[in-house]
């Protein structure tokens, strides 16, 4: 009797044994389930899990990691870049995934203008002797310098470049483009804009960057000003339809010289806008690349 | 001899007898009766609710929304509000009117008379109103175009600085 | 004894089957935890990937969850992960009731008209039945369509063998009473509304009720044909030119006006008729269902 009642207390030590470790030994079956719900659309409930499965303690920090890494890029994949900034942060220096949490955080700091902090986060990064990581560091570290106006900073940066990989190189040239013409981008002038719209109607826009406008705008302006002149050789001067004309057309005409005079300003801070996007799209074309 | 009813007397209780066999029928009954919500119950909420109207999009008065007293009561402005409001609600039905703007015309001239005064306020407007078509989308970069496919404009960007 | 109760709790500790899945999420949706429910049932169709039939309950749940959070929008798409085909009839009507009952909610009357019709001709029990007919009618009338809305609950009433004949005639009287031709509102036809603005601008909307915007629309027309009119008798050709294009943007304008004022003055008639239809709906909805 005794020798049973012990088999049965040994048994059921075992089953709660097992019961207790349903919850912490399936940390890969947790992260299959998370794909499947990105799969099935579901970020919200995969973020709540997320953050769940972060604060159970029976996880050691290489688990946590590789759950936070995962979380990190899904989030990233779905363009919700602080939620990915907020997990990729977590990643610490001893997981295998910390080069590229740190790479993808730093892009994700680009998205809300946290330029200094991008740089940051990257210049911390000890490469080692492995070539393409110190490469793609230098990249990167002159893409956020090129973002913060720090023209220098990229000249000092930019000596560095200097890739044997085609597609890394490639980038960089077009980084350097993007360096030149940021650089040569002149302000022109509001005064010449408003001279040239005042000769021919529209010709501002012209000059300011906008033909499409500059068409549109002549046609009217051109249009009443037609109207204008027909009234005053067949009805005369004092005519109310020649005044009303009159007015209208001297309203439009003073109106686009200065729209035309301001348009340039709208441009080129339209411009500097393009070429800061294409910098950013340039940061991410060699991540995703080599950390495919 | 030696049984665990020894050891541990209350395994011997009765009250423990009853709790153990409640629990084991709660436990197998909930196994069994798992159900969700009933659809007749789902009907009588649907039945008890109340259609809810959509919300009219907010329409600014004919009046310029300002502290400045003299932009706000002035005759000028009051006209120029009031054709507009005229313009809005009369008009621009009648024509079907479609700005390629993301603000379209006259709530460009609105916002841009509160932000910068009569004078530059109509000049601005008339600019704009002469630029107003669809051929001025043509050189502009899709970064600027949301995604409803017009041509994003604020009036804050008209300024020299 | 001691058999028994170590038998008990050994039970209790490996039983891992779905069944007890359902039991500990249902026991966090008891608990007013409803996004570890939803979590809980989403973990039910991940382990079970190949068997339609729990994805369906579990996500079934998932929609009472999102229901019971006020997430409603959401369950037209949660369900729409289901495999409809392969399931049993009452289960397949508990999915397609949650789905056009989701769209009726957000104002989708076209989609839930799309996914209630199907569950008429399934063999459900007849509290599914009853409530599958009247949500049917209630998204029939908000779409305008009361006959076949009536329609519908005759043959329910031919098909319910719970209930009398002399009580079915009862409420087949009853029904006619509800859905009156005679109290209908009139509609106003596009298509007629669109050709009188053609012939004379400003008739249309004058069909349509909105008298004033008519007059609007005729005065600009007729102005604008004045003004050209003008123009040609003192050979001002440009400005005539001009005043013709404008006049053709009013009369354009003109046409497509009457389509809005239609359809807004057409959707104002009916939520008239239904709120009234609605609550009427709603008591002869509690006297059928208590027979």
């Amino acid at each position: 009797m005794m020798l049973k009642f012990r088999i049965l207390f040994f048994l059921l030590f075992v089953s709660f044994v097992c019961k207790a470790q349903q919850d912490s030994i399936s940390l890969s079956k947790h992260i299959d389930f998370l794909i499947y719900l990105n799969d099935n659309g579901q970020l919200d409930d995969l973020n709540y899990q997320g953050d769940k499965l972060l604060l159970n303690k029976y996880y050691n920090n290489d688990q946590k990691d590789s759950l936070n890494f995962i979380l990190g890029m899904i989030n990233y994949r779905a363009s919700k870049h602080s939620q990915s900034l907020h997990y990729l942060k977590e990643v610490t220096d001893s997981s295998i995934f910390y080069y590229k949490s740190k790479f993808y955080s730093g892009i994700c700091q680009t998205e809300f203008h946290e330029y200094d902090s991008a740089f940051a986060t990257i210049a911390n990064l000890p490469t080692g002797d492995v070539e393409l990581l110190s490469q793609l560091k230098t990249y990167e570290l002159a893409a956020f310098s090129l973002l913060k106006r720090d023209y220098l900073g990229y000249d000092s940066l930019a000596l560095k470049f200097n890739s044997d990989d085609s597609l890394l190189h490639s980038e960089q040239i077009i980084l350097n483009d993007n360096q030149q013409k940021l650089r040569n981008l002149k302000r022109r002038s509001p005064l010449v804009a408003g001279t040239l719209s005042a000769i021919i109607p529209g010709l501002g826009l012209a000059y300011s960057g906008n033909n499409g406008q500059a068409l549109a705008a002549f046609i009217r302006v051109a249009a009443l000003g037609a109207l204008t002149i027909e009234d005053y050789i067949k009805l005369g001067p004092e005519n109310p339809q020649f005044i009303i004309f009159g007015s209208l057309f001297s309203f439009f005409y003073i109106g686009n010289i200065w729209g035309s005079a301001l348009s340039v300003k709208i441009r080129y801070d339209e411009k500097i806008k393009e070429i800061d996007h294409n910098v950013m799209v340039g940061l991410r074309i060699p991540i995703d690349h080599f950390f495919r | 001899m030696f049984t665990p009813n020894r050891i541990y007397p209350i395994f011997a209780s009765m009250k423990f007898k009853v709790t153990i066999s409640l629990f084991l029928l709660v436990w197998i009954a909930s196994t069994i009766c798992c159900e969700g919500q009933s659809p007749s119950k789902d009907m009588e909420l649907i039945f008890a609710s109340q259609k809810t109207h959509t919300e009219v999009p907010y329409n600014p008065p004919f009046m310029f929304v300002s502290k400045n007293k003299i932009l706000r009561y002035n005759p000028i402005s009051l006209a120029f509000g009031g054709l507009m409001y005229f313009y809005q609600h009369v008009v621009s039905p009648q024509i079907s009117a479609e700005c390629p703007y993301e603000i379209s015309c006259s709530n460009f001239s609105k916002a841009s008379i509160q932000r910068y005064g009569l004078i530059k306020g109509i000049a601005l407007t008339s600019g704009r109103m002469m630029r107003c078509c669809k051929v001025a989308a043509v050189d502009i970069n899709p970064l600027f175009i949301d995604e409803k496919g017009k041509l994003i404009e604020d009036p804050e960007q008209f300024t020299l600085k | 004894m001691s058999w028994w109760v170590c038998g008990f709790l050994l039970i209790i500790s490996l039983d891992k089957s779905s069944a007890s899945s359902f039991r500990e999420a249902d026991s966090l949706f008891s608990a007013g935890l409803y996004h570890d429910a939803q979590i809980a049932y989403e973990f039910i169709a991940f382990e079970n990937q190949d068997n339609e039939l729990i994805i369906a309950n579990a996500l079934l749940k998932k929609a009472n969850c999102l229901k019971a959070e006020n997430h409603s929008d959401k369950v037209f798409q949660t369900l729409s992960r289901c495999k409809i085909d392969k399931l049993d009839d009452s289960l397949k009507a508990n999915i397609y009731f949650e789905q056009s009952l989701s769209a009726f909610n957000a104002g989708n009357f076209n989609i839930a008209r799309k996914t209630i019709e199907p569950l008429l001709s399934l063999n459900t029990n007849r509290e599914m039945d009853l409530a599958s007919v009247f949500l049917c009618s209630l998204i029939l009338d908000e779409l305008g369509e009361w006959a076949i809305s009536k329609n519908n609950l005759i043959s329910y009433l031919n098909r319910d063998t719970t209930i009398s004949q002399s009580l079915k005639d009862s409420l087949k009287n009853n029904i006619s009473l509800i859905y009156n031709p005679d109290l209908y509102p009139r509609l106003k036809k596009i298509k007629k509304a669109r050709l009188l603005s053609m012939i004379l601008p400003g008739s249309g909307q004058l069909y349509s009720g909105k008298p004033w915007k008519g007059v609007v629309a005729f005065g600009l027309v007729a102005l604008s044909g004045a003004y050209v009119y003008y123009d040609i008798v003192s050979e001002l050709y440009l400005a005539a030119a001009v005043g013709f294009y404008l006049g053709e943007t009013f009369y354009v304008g003109n046409v497509n006006q009457v389509n809005a004022i239609i359809i807004k003055r057409n959707q104002h008639k009916i939520d008239h008729f239904n709120v009234v239809n609605k609550s009427e709906l709603s008591q002869f909805y509690k006297k059928i269902s208590h027979l």
